[in-house]
């Protein structure tokens, strides 16, 4: 293929990505500067900025989205995990059962929102109470986790069926019972995998929106910051804050890939090193 | 040969049939004068009857203009939906606003356009003069009613039962729920997910105790919230403690704060609660409950009292409808309005406890609690806004939390004036 | 020959085969948690076939008195579920179109060891994958207005197809590198032009992974709402997460009604999924292991 061509293969997608993800990805960056309000647009510089590391607001938002993050780590990313060591197995009931359990995750969130709204409605719901203050954040975590933890089962099964299967012989070989076998032997195998759905998981906690939107309108105590940058876009119509917060969570989201890719790289073992301490 | 044919071809022909019996999806849609958008929050079935009358009248009488609807829920309206409405493509010729700082926004925005040019001659003077609000010498606003903020609706049957009167004194009522909760019923029905029900009830508090002048100051940047100003609360935090929003079974102590006010509509209307505090819209709500016979009791109301000493003040605001000035059919537009403000179709909505801005509204509001309303309306002498149609959305919405954060025992009246102090320093930061 | 290899195909090591439980008992456990996974769903299909308010709140577990499928009718009558499924059907079949358009060419494109700048490129495409949505999304909608695409279907189509491409093009460039070189040799040496080149041998050979990049491009743009609800204002142009929420607001006291909207909606859902089932864990497994 010609120099040419290539370039004309290469040009439709760098242009719609560029016109509809890294510009206004920039221009949120930009316009973080400046006020909406008035007819004046003045570079207020870090107005918005030093605004946000007083705001109790945005503070809280942000530690329910880090509460957030570690429950959905363990109902999401856990529970599938323990799904998948369960499933792994060959078999019509697996196989069904595997179905089933990833089912939920084909749903919308807002279904999903509303089907749980009802059943936790204060008052008249069959769980009342669900969705209080102390409980909500735990309660929005629960079924987050009941929607993707199929998600995560399935990537943990893909990962476990990778595993050679002379490493576990080696291991039973060895005397290991299931418990040792899933420590020495899986998890290290799993390391990628766990990386994955690490990423996953976290990216996904800062990213989350459609639940708290439709669960849990209005409610400041169980605001992340996804809420609340809508909100201070659409109901107090100031787009610097809100582009603020968005730079913000930009920001939390590409530290922690950073962080996770960082781990990954200084994580000890490897598929040799696995292989070895089997053998011995 | 000819499956393989088939096969080929088949996702072809059946991209072009969608494209052709769905295609007009893909269109990009444009206004035109024939077709008018009328954005309301008329979400009760009964209210949906007459818009719907008053829709077919007007396009038999005006063609070939059609009337199409986009109703909002009344909260997402007054939250994002308002201003969403102007982002699309085919912005509302007509909609629906409630007086006070988004109208003025809208005016300032230019989405709202002086109708005084395409009027009837006369039609201003069918209105009461209280009601009609020049902006710039200009009539953007034309009033469909006058709304009740808070209004304490009971059921007849339990009070009855209890030997119960309707309370003059705030005093008064205080002992009236007392009596509900020791006879273990609920004495309120109350749903402040949403912030705004509550707390328009607590700026009905203040206007009491503190009147009008001195509460809208509170609202202003820049000034100090002493405590007592906000003593008026203290009703708040008594219905709390003594659980009179509470009772186990039917909504736990806090719940209140989960609960949206639709929910607790339901909760009173399916008998759960003696009493429900919500604005005089809410004769729709009962009026589409007994339609469809599911409310068992008879309903009776009464404004929440003032304490002994106290002024006699009242939360309302006004509502009515804007004409686009974008629209393609600013005749039309605007003769749809005074179709709806007609005393025909008035008439109709004073049924369902509308309140109308129109000067004959007593001779039209038969039904018995309309016509309380109105007299209630007449008598007061105080009224005050609703913050979040009166001030500033971020101002506003810091009352909105205080009163929350009372209700669910997160803040006490002591405290509530420091925390207000703090959140307007805070706003301040932001320049507001 | 070792003979534990010989043993039966269930492995030994499983969880599952742990003697302490019986097997019995062990299914049982099993079958009760995904019972526990559908309960919910079922719970909404109940409730939506029950007579009124009053029904659900006074007996929310129990079976409903009589099947009101009238129920059902209204909801689609009222929640105008006919436009709005085919709205969704036109943005996520579209912008997948055009995901699989644009990817496989930028995909093979940036295969090739020669392109210039290829690993800036790729990283950059993999920053953008990373990216939440909410970088983009306040000046999305002034650009929209610009680009006067504003309000219609479109105005959630390219920018759906602009978030799914980055996945798409680093899956396809690493499946493309995977080729034989021989291929386009080949075809060079027998006077295939591009075009032809593209349609007859490439995407042929590039079938599964394509189908891949299909269900993860559906799976994003089918259940969206952030954007679906902050860009289409006018309710006839609503895709289906935007229409549902509004049929709750303008419903949001008939319970069963609202039940009954929402089985309709998952019900697609829930089938397409049963029958593409394998393509769909295939494809998420992709997406994710890469």
């Amino acid at each position: 293929m010609s120099k040419r061509g290539q370039m004309l293969f290469f040009v439709p997608s760098l242009l719609i990505f560029l016109v509809f993800v890294l510009l206004p990805t920039t221009q949120t960056l930009i316009d973080s500067f400046y006020p909406p309000r008035g007819a004046g647009r003045e570079f207020v510089g870090g107005l918005y900025y030093r605004y946000a590391m007083t705001d109790p607001k945005f503070h809280q938002s942000l530690a329910n989205n880090l509460i957030y993050l570690f429950l959905t780590l363990f109902f999401e990313v856990t529970v599938g995990m323990l799904l998948a060591l369960g499933l792994e197995r060959e078999g019509r009931l697996n196989s069904f059962l595997r179905v089933v359990f990833f089912s939920p995750s084909v749903l919308s969130l807002v279904v999903i929102g509303l089907v749980f709204g009802f059943m936790f409605k204060e008052g008249v719901g069959v769980w009342p109470a669900m969705l209080n203050e102390d409980r909500a954040l735990v309660t929005v975590s629960a079924i987050s986790g009941w929607a993707y933890c199929g998600f995560y089962m399935v990537i943990f099964l893909a990962g476990l069926a990778a595993i050679p299967e002379e490493l576990i012989e080696a291991g039973r070989l060895d005397g290991a019972g299931p418990w040792q076998l899933f420590w020495k032997i899986k998890l290290p195998q799993l390391k990628e995998v766990i990386f994955v759905s690490l990423l996953i998981c976290f990216t996904g906690a800062f990213k989350a929106f459609d639940l708290f939107w439709v669960l849990l309108p209005n409610q400041d105590h169980a605001a992340i910051v996804s809420t609340v940058l809508v909100n201070e876009f659409v109901k107090f119509d100031d787009p610097g804050y809100g582009s603020t917060l968005a730079v913000i969570l930009t920001l939390m989201v590409l530290l922690t890939v950073a962080i996770i890719w960082a781990a990954r790289r200084l994580w000890p073992g490897t598929v040799n090193a696995a292989v070895a301490a089997a053998k011995s | 040969m000819v499956n393989a044919h088939l096969k080929r071809w088949f996702p072809v022909v059946g991209f072009a049939a969608a494209l052709v019996f769905t295609g007009d999806h893909l269109a990009l849609s444009r206004s035109s004068p024939e077709r008018l958008r009328f954005a309301h929050t008329f979400t009760a079935d009964s209210e949906r009857t007459i818009v719907n009358a008053a829709i077919a009248e007007f396009e038999q009488e005006h063609p070939p203009v059609k009337i199409e609807q986009v109703v909002f829920n009344s909260e997402t309206y007054q939250t994002i939906g308002w201003r969403l409405q102007f982002h699309g493509r085919q912005q509302p010729d007509v909609f629906f606003h409630w007086r006070g700082f988004k109208v003025n926004y809208a005016v300032e925005r230019g989405w709202a356009m002086d109708m005084t040019p395409y009027l009837s001659p006369g039609f201003l003077d069918q209105l009461l003069p209280s009601t009609v609000q020049r902006i710039k010498g200009g009539i953007y606003l034309l009033p469909q009613s006058v709304d009740i903020s808070n209004l304490v609706w009971y059921n007849q049957d339990v009070f009855a039962r209890l030997g119960l009167a309707e309370p003059a004194t705030l005093e008064q009522w205080r002992e009236v729920c007392l009596r509900l909760r020791a006879a273990k019923l609920l004495p309120l029905a109350q749903g402040n997910r949403d912030l705004w029900p509550m707390g328009n009830f607590g700026e009905e508090l203040l206007g009491q105790s503190l009147g009008a002048a001195r509460l809208d100051r509170l609202f202003q940047s820049g000034t100090v919230v002493e405590p007592t100003d906000l003593r008026g609360l203290g009703t708040l935090e008594f219905f709390r403690t003594n659980g009179c929003l509470d009772l186990p079974g039917v909504l736990e102590p806090g719940g209140i704060g989960a609960m949206s006010d639709i929910d607790a509509k339901v909760v009173f209307l399916t008998g759960k609660s003696a009493q429900h505090i919500v604005g005089s819209w809410f004769l729709a709500d009962i009026a589409d409950a007994r339609a469809k016979n599911e409310l068992r009791f008879p309903v009776g109301l009464f404004p929440a009292p003032s304490g002994v000493g106290e002024l006699d003040a009242m939360t309302s605001v006004t509502t009515g409808f804007l004409v686009n000035p974008a629209t393609k059919n600013p005749r039309a537009a605007t003769a749809f309005i005074e179709l709806l403000l007609s005393r025909k179709y008035q008439s109709q909505f004073a049924a369902l406890g509308n309140l109308s801005a129109r000067k004959d509204a007593a001779s039209f509001t038969s039904e018995p609690l309309g016509q309380r309303m109105l007299e209630i309306l007449a008598k007061t002498p105080v009224i005050v806004p609703p913050p979040d149609t009166g001030y500033l959305p971020e101002h506003a919405n810091i009352f909105y939390e205080v009163c929350g954060k009372i209700l669910t025992g997160k803040l006490t009246v002591a405290s509530a004036a420091e925390y207000w102090n703090d959140q307007k320093r805070n706003l301040a930061r932001k320049g507001l | 020959m070792n003979p534990m290899t010989l043993a039966p195909t269930a492995p030994a090591h499983s969880f599952g085969m742990n003697r302490r439980f019986p097997r019995f008992a062990r299914t049982a456990v099993w079958v009760l948690l995904a019972s526990l996974m559908l309960y919910p769903l079922l719970w909404m299909l109940l409730n939506s076939l029950k007579g009124s308010n009053l029904e659900i709140f006074g007996h929310p577990f129990a079976w409903p008195e009589s099947a009101h499928f009238a129920n059902y009718a209204k909801a689609v009558r009222e929640g105008n579920m006919g436009p709005y499924f085919i709205n969704s059907l036109w943005v996520t079949a579209l912008s997948a179109g055009f995901v699989v358009l644009f990817g496989t060419w930028a995909g093979f494109a940036l295969s090739k060891d020669e392109f210039p700048l290829r690993r800036t490129w790729l990283g950059l495409f993999f920053v953008g994958m990373i990216l939440p949505v909410q970088a983009f999304l306040i000046p999305l909608t002034s650009l929209l207005e610009t680009l006067g695409i504003h309000d219609s279907l479109w105005a959630l189509i390219f920018p759906y197809t602009a978030q799914t491409l980055p996945v798409a093009v680093l899956l396809l460039a690493a499946f493309f590198r995977g080729l034989p070189p021989e291929l386009e040799e080949a075809a060079k040496l027998d006077g295939v032009g591009t075009a032809r080149f593209y349609l007859t041998i490439l995407v042929p050979v590039a079938k599964p992974a394509i189908a891949t990049i299909v269900v993860i491009s559906c799976l994003n743009t089918w259940n969206e709402f952030l954007l679906a609800m902050l860009f289409i204002v006018n309710p006839a142009m609503r895709t289906l997460p935007a229409g549902m929420v509004a049929f709750e607001q303008a419903h949001n006291t008939d319970y069963p009604v609202l039940l009954a909207g929402l089985s309709i909606i998952s019900l697609p859902t829930l089938i397409a999924y049963a029958v593409f089932n394998r393509y769909v864990i295939r494809g998420v497994v992709a997406g994710t292991v890469k």
